[in-house]
């Protein structure tokens, strides 16, 4: 096999940001698009010339005309197709959060094992030069010690029967865009925190619509995040050190024309640092072609990824009760 | 009208901002400075050209030479002074933070009101005009509903052997400089929180040397600040409203550069927001002097009010506790 053959799982406004890339891809193509709607599916794939329409996400699953899925349902369902998917052999790049309870991300886990098919976590801004190359910043150690990294990601949500609004469809600005701030953080950090702790506010259909947590980690670093539907487009995240600072404007969305993070060092001036300008999305997809062309590891492993949920459900449930609350390890 | 004789109440660095700032004003002069050494009292009334030097508080106290003292005592000795002076019969500014229990803020404020005499914490922030305008921009509604104040303001300490470093000195960076991001949140949200969250990192000595912590308010208000003693200076808040946010960078202590605020409506290009700064008219620490005159002599309201001192300090002290039980903490 030297091309891989994609297939969308479902029609949702977010496909668009992946039709690009895989056409853009040397390694992959679209093949397919599902949805529960037939016409829908048809319409779909006329308006983006996608070769094949399935009226259920089953048969394209079971098609035997695709090798890998991206699926962006709605987040109750994720883990469930992404099972589906894995157990007729095809490969999964499955939207953030990857599930909404931790016991779907163990099955999801496990049915990836089972079926040795590859299965990741789509949080393209890790895979973004920019992150990288902050990464390398903080590795570096010429920020010193990190002892806190702060990070938002706001935006307003545009009507009330949005699905994001709903509580049982994983619903929240936490699970919605928080994870962001969060999946840095830990990206960062390289772990999951020892303690969290979070304050929400209950909007009027039962879901968070602002987010404020804090975790603390090993050796004495902490993190802040924090998310709302209920604010203009707003992202930002910064990693203070002992020796410096850096402040990244567009963390997660980063495609302006010269898109670039500041450094500011202890001393003297800031230092504006250029980033590659990149479609969004390229990297997780060639991410993915890689882990299944060339059997190379994801590069967002599905421990982080297990960290994310994990660490995300703990925020809820401190959120919930009013209290920290400790991750028991693994 | 009168002049109204200032005091200093140690030798404490950060007198070197109020000292420009008394003789600036228009009804201060800077009357006397006391330490507890009286050598030192006297070199540094005569660095400063200060006419009095007393070799003790209590002394400048009783003297009958000052109408007002700044007191800039380490945090654990602010409360004993400030009560001693106001029943010498003294106005006082005292620095933030007001006290380090509640207790002593009370006995405080039932001194001030007993003696008749003022009393406030010293913020000098609270009266600059970047902060007013600010507040001004916020209650115009053109940020719309606010539901998300962040602010931090770290530094790095130069010595190792701080007060600020000190336990029982009222020591670590929450009482030292996260009281500045939580004074503005307050400030904005005109209260103090239902219940709030902090979490700390405790240095060698014991103190906090970085706190976060967050606030939860009335009507789904939330809040959010970090504060550390261990990384370069930096300070900025942001507003976040239904309609836009506002960015203040720099926003407590004036410098030669990097001020800024701004506006990001929710569409279109940020504005920013003119703040006259730099000038002697916009000196935060005589616009606090100014603002005790103006209470003393014209009966005008204070800039910041003893409830709200009250409500940084039951605030403060409820984080403290937070971070050390690991739970929310109600207030």
């Amino acid at each position: 096999m030297d091309t891989v053959r994609w297939g969308l799982l479902s029609t949702a406004a977010i496909n668009s940001r992946l039709i690009t890339p895989i056409r853009l891809s040397k390694r992959g193509v679209l093949a397919a698009v599902a949805s529960r709607d037939e016409a829908k599916a048809k319409s779909y794939a006329q308006t983006w010339e996608i070769p094949l329409a399935f009226g259920s996400y089953q048969s394209m699953l079971d098609s035997g005309q695709i090798d890998a899925v991206y699926i962006s349902l709605p987040n109750h369902l994720h883990a469930e197709w992404t099972i589906r998917a894995l157990n007729a052999g095809v490969h999964v790049l499955c939207e953030k959060p990857f599930a909404i309870t931790l016991n779907e991300v163990d099955r999801m886990i496990a049915a990836s094992q089972r079926s040795g098919r590859v299965l990741a976590e789509a949080f393209m801004y890790r895979h973004h030069p920019q992150t990288k190359l902050v990464g390398e910043w903080v590795k570096s150690g010429r920020l010193g010690e990190i002892s806190a990294v702060r990070g938002v990601f706001n935006f307003a949500i545009s009507g009330r029967d949005d699905i994001r609004l709903a509580p049982a469809m994983g619903g929240g600005s936490l699970w919605d865009v928080g994870c962001y701030p969060l999946s840095f953080a830990q990206y960062v950090y390289g772990e999951a925190p020892q303690d969290v702790f979070g304050m929400q506010w209950t909007g009027d259909t039962g879901v968070d619509e602002t987010f404020a947590g804090q975790m603390q980690y090993t050796g004495d670093r902490m993190a802040q995040i924090t998310c709302a539907f209920r604010t203009p487009f707003y992202t930002q995240f910064e990693i203070i050190g002992t020796l410096g600072r850096i402040v990244v404007e567009r963390p997660f969305t980063n495609q302006q024309d010269s898109p670039f993070f500041t450094v500011y060092p202890k001393e003297g001036q800031p230092n504006k640092i250029l980033v590659p300008l990149v479609e969004l999305y390229q990297g997780e997809v060639e991410d993915m072609h890689a882990a299944i062309l060339d059997g190379a590891k994801p590069y967002l492993t599905l421990q982080e990824t297990r960290n994310h949920v994990r660490t995300l459900l703990a925020l809820y449930e401190s959120a919930a009760s009013g209290e920290a609350v400790k991750l028991l390890n693994g | 009208m009168e002049t109204i004789r200032w005091g200093l109440l140690s030798t404490a660095r950060i007198n070197q901002r109020l000292i420009p700032a008394i003789r600036l004003s228009t009804r201060g002069v800077l009357a006397a400075v006391a330490s507890r050494d009286e050598a030192k009292a006297k070199s540094y009334a005569q660095q400063w050209e200060i006419p009095l030097a007393f070799g003790s508080y209590q002394a400048m106290l009783d003297s009958g030479s000052i109408d007002a003292v700044y007191i800039s005592l380490p945090n654990h000795l602010h409360a004993e002074w400030t009560i001693r002076a106001l029943n010498a019969g003294v106005h006082v500014l005292c620095e933030k933070p007001f006290a380090i229990t509640l207790d002593q803020v009370d006995s405080m404020i039932a001194a001030s009101q007993r003696t008749g005499r003022f009393l406030a914490e010293a913020f000098m922030y609270r009266h600059h005009p970047q902060t007013r305008a600010a507040f001004e921009w916020v209650r115009s509604g053109r940020l719309g509903k606010i539901s998300l104040v962040r602010g931090a303001f770290t530094y790095a300490t130069e010595a190792d052997d701080g007060i600020y470093l000190v336990p029982e000195f009222g020591g670590g960076c929450l009482w030292d400089v996260g009281c500045y991001p939580l004074s503005f949140a307050q400030y904005l949200y005109g209260e103090a929180p239902q219940s709030v969250f902090g979490m700390q990192i405790l240095g060698k000595t014991g103190v906090d040397e970085t706190f976060t912590g967050q606030m939860y308010y009335s009507s789904s208000r939330l809040a959010q600040i970090t504060a550390s003693l261990s990384s370069p200076y930096f300070t900025s808040l942001e507003i976040f409203g239904a309609l836009g946010r506002l960015q203040i960078e720099r926003p407590y202590v004036e410098l030669p550069d990097g001020h800024r605020l701004a506006f990001y409506p929710k569409k279109g290009t940020p504005v920013e927001i003119p703040v006259p700064r730099g000038s002697p008219e916009t000196d935060p620490y005589r616009l606090e002097v100014e603002d005790l005159h103006a209470a003393i002599q014209d009966g005008a309201p204070q800039g910041v009010s003893l409830a709200e001192s009250r409500e940084h300090i039951r605030t403060i002290l409820a984080l403290y506790q937070s971070a050390r039980a690991g739970q929310a903490v109600k207030i």
